[in-house]
């Protein structure tokens, strides 16, 4: 059976998640949708008549692709939330940026403002 | 990678005295700051002060810098936990003995260091808890239920009672320093829970004396519900998981990278 297939496989994923998840190579924000989607499709798959039903009532022709359609939808909120994620941490770095080079700047201005300091001490003491 | 220039206060009469620093993250907090600064050197005295701001929009810092304290200004707001372990770093660098998170808005009296310092004797983490009972503020229902289900689990992980499991006033030993400068979770509120569950892979003791807290002197907390019920939320998928693991032992990352010193 195809949905079968497909069960397995979300499963597996998740699996993969959650150990990424408890080894921190993944934040546990990433991890919520993930474990949305297995839910989501086990109870599907597992409550007897939920998905034909539910299938036949929103006219889909085949239940394995109201199970599909699911997935994707779920899917695609993940690209979505990645995608914001993105945009932020892009953001963020841009900031970064800027403040790489203003302690930059500072770091010049600071050390030429000590020289000239240094040398006008110097010279008043020769003379 | 040279180091920070060492700070010169030290506490006097000991030969070879220990370097306390007290690590204050704030966010809009020019109402408190002073206040809090003030506290910890006249009931705390000898003790360093840096005040990590996260990103306030308002005096937070030019009234710290106007106190004479260390200031560490993050450029964008990256949460307690950005901000403790950036306190961490720093205090690690300028070789501190001991490192305290204290809260900037006035709920946790300076009296109280001298205890949790006295604690880390037997412990690398030393958490000031609310007196049991004495809350400021009444939980009831699931967040109740899920307080009290964190702080049971976290009390048999660390095999000792834990009871304010969310906590900001703690102080951190060498060994602690050294970890969770790289290891302290950035995300919002993993500094406590998810800080004790890496706390437990590493190998860090972890223990909790009652303190004295006073209710919030001014200004905005910055929590709100939909936030609170969203760390609970979280905690207990943190919480969950680790406890797996705890049964089950996956090979964890985050003690190989202290070891390795890869920044988290």
């Amino acid at each position: 059976m195809t949905g079968m297939i497909g069960i397995v496989v979300m499963v597996v994923a998740v699996v993969v998640v959650l150990r990424l998840v408890l080894q921190r190579r993944l934040l546990v924000k990433y991890a919520g949708l993930w474990i949305a989607v297995a839910l989501a499709l086990m109870v599907l798959a597992v409550v007897p008549g939920l998905l034909p039903g539910l299938a036949d009532f929103l006219g889909f022709e085949v239940p394995a692709n109201l199970l599909f359609s699911v997935a994707t939808g779920l899917l695609l909120a993940i690209c979505l939330q990645l995608s914001f994620e993105i945009t932020r941490v892009e953001r963020r770095l841009y900031r970064l940026a800027e403040e790489v080079a203003l302690e930059r700047a500072r770091s010049e201005e600071s050390v030429a403002e000590l020289r000239r300091e240094l040398t006008a001490k110097i010279r008043a003491q020769e003379s | 990678m040279p180091d920070l220039p060492s700070p010169d206060a030290s506490l006097p009469g000991t030969a070879r005295a220990q370097r306390v620093l007290a690590v204050l993250p704030a966010y809009n907090e020019s109402e408190n700051i002073a206040g809090v600064i003030a506290d910890i050197r006249e009931n705390a005295a000898g003790t360093d002060v840096l005040v990590v701001d996260d990103g306030s929009r308002d005096d937070t810092v030019t009234i710290a810098r106007s106190l004479g304290v260390s200031v560490l200004e993050m450029p964008f707001n990256v949460g307690v936990g950005g901000a403790v372990r950036a306190g961490l770093e720093y205090g690690r660098r300028a070789g501190y003995d001991v490192v305290l998170q204290c809260d900037s808005d006035g709920q946790h009296p300076a009296s109280e260091i001298g205890a949790l310092v006295a604690g880390l004797a037997s412990a690398d983490v030393v958490i000031g808890a609310r007196f049991a009972g004495k809350g400021d503020y009444e939980m009831r229902g699931p967040r109740k239920w899920a307080a009290s289900f964190l702080a049971a689990t976290m009390s048999r992980i660390h095999r000792t009672s834990l009871t304010d499991v969310t906590s900001g006033f703690r102080a951190f030993g060498p060994v602690a320093i050294d970890v969770l400068s790289r290891q302290m979770p950035q995300e919002y509120l993993g500094d406590t829970v998810e800080a004790l569950v890496i706390s437990r892979e590493t190998g860090l003791t972890v223990r909790q004396i009652p303190v004295q807290m006073r209710e919030r002197q001014g200004g905005v907390p910055s929590h709100n519900p939909r936030k609170a019920a969203i760390f609970l939320a979280r905690a207990l998928l943190i919480f969950g998981l680790s406890a797996a693991r705890l049964v089950k032992p996956l090979p964890s990352r985050a003690a190989q990278q202290w070891k390795d010193g890869d920044p988290q």
